[in-house]
């Protein structure tokens, strides 16, 4: 764009090159400006509106936006939400790096067993609603069978509201063989040399991994983090195939509400605004993490 | 990659602009746009799993059947369902209507998602000819379907008289109709129970339960609780079936003369006292049994009739459901079941019975209606109608094919049209408003927190009232 603004400045091969390279990212350009800029501003234009698809808009301003903190299930799928965000995203970055730690060992089939857990997170999102929906299945599901076997009566584990989302937050940490991955790459760019000279000076295990290895790995902690907050506000398809949102909304997530109303309540204008509220939060919350958690990384590079 | 030098043909250090943070950031930017823009680009090793649109949970629509494929006319047919015997009853009568009219071509789409799919393609200008609807009403009132009065008051082959006034009204806006009833449409309400296992608790198989009271005492008699708290058989659950969601407010409103919407279908009455006695009924029994355990039991069986049914299955000792019960306990049900059908155990001065059900219509937007509507005359015909039943046990609606039809396939459903004929019709099936999808949704949810003990049925039905008639007023511009 600077090369643009300084257009006069610029000579007539530098202005040739500048066209040509334009002329070669322009189906991208044309593609981005029709599927993703066009679709998100008429998506904001919508949020203004009384739309319900088949009818034209009507302009409204504000008030969707207003309506929103006046409903009751919005709140409760913002509610839902968070504690999914605030509970998931941590837990599966715990239990991910602990099993990139194990599996960065020397043991005996490590291949094998990298495999093994890396093959959840690509087992197809339904067939493991299926496989879970029957694990925890209240009468014949696998988890209550072995409950009771040991004289623990059956638990609700996706019909309680109290224990519907911990049940699919478990379902989640199931599936982060990829993040594991990426732990695993991370831990084997850490230099020898560094724990070597952590031995030397007495370092025990645990302070190897506080003072050497979570350093070395933060950038890829952060990494995670981010992304991982950012696929957690889109979470969707395993309540909505498991529970469609209930016991009485308990696993209404915000994306699976906004879905109702713009597909199911004819609101597509209200889904619309809810679209941008959860846009605006992501931004957000993704600038706080830069700012914070962030800062705390270690660049090696710098 | 990081912190690599190079160097430069003079032995110069240059500094690698590719540091790791750059990398990072880069990638976390992409990522960032990524998941804005959509999954399309986002990588795959992020938690949790990647969130997939809705329609990666549906079935998979099989490739479209086309009869006449040379024909001068061509109509694009959507039919809502695609089990075995609906599929094959759905291509038999659209070869039998190709044999009549060689001049049409029809291409059916079966399992076609209408729910979902019509409105985009109506508002992309792209809609079938002729599409299966559960709900016309919602459709009509935002224009998305062709009035056809004018096709109906010229046509030879439907008549009026041969449908009820129900059956009109759950078709009809601002007094147009935009739909005729076909498909799956006809008497829907009636208790059912398991002969079985009523003998087994030492009841009359014979004879169901004549009033509420008796309900609950049946109810609690044919329960069955195992030693881990698991519910092995339910007497009766009042969120099944006919009962469940639209159907409570269809039943409890007839059996208590409450009219819970207005003619003109814009002002709604969900809040009435009696309708607020029914949701305390329903929580009554939910919570003497335990929500949790009738959740867990649910968990296990599925609702309805289908063949993982609890009602099947014979796990549920009575359900309020329609006509289709005996075809569909018949195609996929334990054989070793054996059901009796009667009247709802309501004290209701009259005895009542709703009507209705599907429907098929032209979307706005269709290139040749006068065509589209040949086959939809086609489907109200005695004929298509005995295709229909003799496949699934599905009704068209039509009096003519009530009258003369073989019910050979289900012979049960002759209870209930019988029982049509000798009860008042009291209310229409799909309720006629525009908003009843946001009711019926809102309405499971309220109930749930109900039978949980969250709220009262009071509170939860004053407010999805207020909720739902400014919504109704809002998006009719009232």
């Amino acid at each position: 764009m600077s090369a643009l603004l300084r257009t006069r400045r610029m000579t007539a091969h530098n202005r040739r090159q500048l066209w040509t390279g334009l002329l070669f990212v322009s189906p991208w350009i044309i593609g981005f400006c029709a599927f993703t800029l066009y679709p998100i501003a008429a998506s904001f234009y919508y949020s203004l509106t009384l739309y319900d698809i088949l009818t034209p808009p009507r302009f409204i301003g504000m008030e969707n936006y207003v309506n929103l903190f006046k409903d009751a299930r919005f709140r409760q799928a913002v509610v839902n939400q968070i504690y999914y965000v605030v509970t998931a995203v941590p837990l599966s970055l715990l239990v991910a790096f602990a099993l990139a730690l194990l599996l960065n060992m020397k043991l005996r089939f490590r291949s094998g067993l990298r495999t093994i857990f890396f093959l959840p997170s690509i087992t197809p999102l339904v067939a493991s609603a299926l496989i879970w929906g029957w694990i925890y299945n209240s009468q014949y599901g696998l988890l209550n069978s072995v409950l009771n076997s040991v004289g623990i009566q059956s638990v609700a584990w996706l019909t309680s509201e109290t224990l519907v989302k911990p049940a699919l937050i478990v379902i989640s940490l199931w599936a982060s063989g990829g993040t594991m991955v990426i732990f695993l790459a991370a831990l084997q760019d850490v230099p020898q040399h560094l724990y070597d000279a952590a031995r030397i000076d007495g370092a025990s295990w645990l302070q190897e991994l506080r003072h050497v290895t979570v350093p070395m790995v933060s950038p890829a902690i952060v990494f995670v983090l981010i992304t991982g907050m950012i696929q957690a506000f889109n979470y969707f398809a395993l309540p909505w195939v498991m529970t469609q949102g209930g016991p009485a909304g308990a696993s209404t997530f915000y994306p699976l509400y906004l879905y109702q109303a713009g597909f199911q309540f004819f609101k597509m204008g209200y889904a619309s605004a809810m679209a941008w509220l959860m846009f605006l939060v992501t931004v957000i919350a993704a600038i706080v993490l830069f700012r914070t958690v962030g800062r705390w990384a270690y660049y090696g590079g710098k | 990659m990081a912190n690599e030098t190079t160097r430069t043909d003079e032995g110069v250090p240059e500094k690698n602009p590719l540091t790791r943070r750059t990398f990072i950031m880069g990638v976390g930017g992409a990522a960032f746009m990524a998941a804005c823009g959509g999954k399309a680009i986002a990588p795959k090793a992020t938690l949790p799993a990647a969130a997939a649109p809705a329609e990666e949970a549906q079935p998979t629509v099989p490739p479209p059947v086309v009869v006449n494929e040379n024909a001068s006319k061509s109509v694009a047919f959507w039919y809502g369902w695609n089990t075995p015997p609906q599929a094959k009853a759905a291509r038999e009568s659209i070869k039998a209507f190709a044999k009549d009219n060689p001049d049409i071509s029809v291409k059916l789409t079966t399992g076609a998602q209408v729910d979902t799919k019509l409105i985009p393609a109506i508002t992309a200008g792209n809609p079938p000819d002729v599409s299966h609807l559960f709900s016309a009403v919602p459709l009509a009132a935002r224009n998305a379907l062709m009035a056809l009065d004018e096709y109906l008051d010229a046509s030879e082959i439907i008549k009026a008289d041969n449908y009820t006034e129900a059956q009109w009204n759950a078709v009809t806006w601002e007094g147009k109709r935009y739909a005729v009833p076909s498909l799956e449409n006809g008497p829907r309400i009636g208790l059912i129970w398991n002969k079985g296992l009523f003998k087994k608790a030492g009841l009359d198989p014979e004879r169901g339960p004549a009033t509420l009271d008796e309900l609950l005492q049946y109810h609690e008699k044919l329960t069955e609780v195992d030693k881990n708290g698991n519910v092995r058989v339910i007497g009766f659950d009042p969120r099944d079936a006919m009962a469940s969601s639209e159907g409570f407010f269809q039943w409890w409103a007839s059996a208590n003369d409450v009219d819970y919407y207005s003619a003109d279908g814009k002002t709604l009455n969900i809040n009435d006292p009696k309708l607020i006695e029914g949701v305390q009924f329903v929580a009554d029994i939910y919570k003497k049994l335990g929500p949790e355990k009738i959740a867990g039991f649910r968990n296990s069986y599925g609702t309805w009739t289908g063949p993982d049914s609890s009602f099947a299955q014979g796990k549920q000792a009575m359900q309020i459901n329609g006509y289709w019960t005996p075809g569909e306990l018949k195609a996929g049900g334990d054989p070793n079941q054996k059901y009796a059908y009667g009247w709802l155990p309501v004290a209701s001065k009259e005895k009542f019975m709703l009507y209705g059900g599907h429907s098929m219509a032209i979307p706005r937007g269709a290139k040749d209606p006068a065509t589209a509507f040949k086959l939809i005359e086609f489907f109200t015909t005695a004929r298509a109608g005995q295709i229909m039943f003799d496949n699934t046990g599905f009704l068209n609606g039509n009096k003519e094919f009530f009258n003369q039809g073989s019910f050979r396939f289900a012979p049960d459903v002759k209870w209930f049209l019988t029982a049509g004929q000798e009860s008042k019709v009291k209310a229409a099936s799909p309720t006629p408003i525009p908003v009843f999808e946001e009711v019926r949704t809102r309405f499971e949810s309220g109930v749930d927190e109900v039978v949980r003990g969250k709220r009262t049925a009071k509170n939860m039905l004053d407010e999805l009232q207020s909720q739902m008639q400014k919504t109704l007023d809002e998006q009719m511009g009232s």
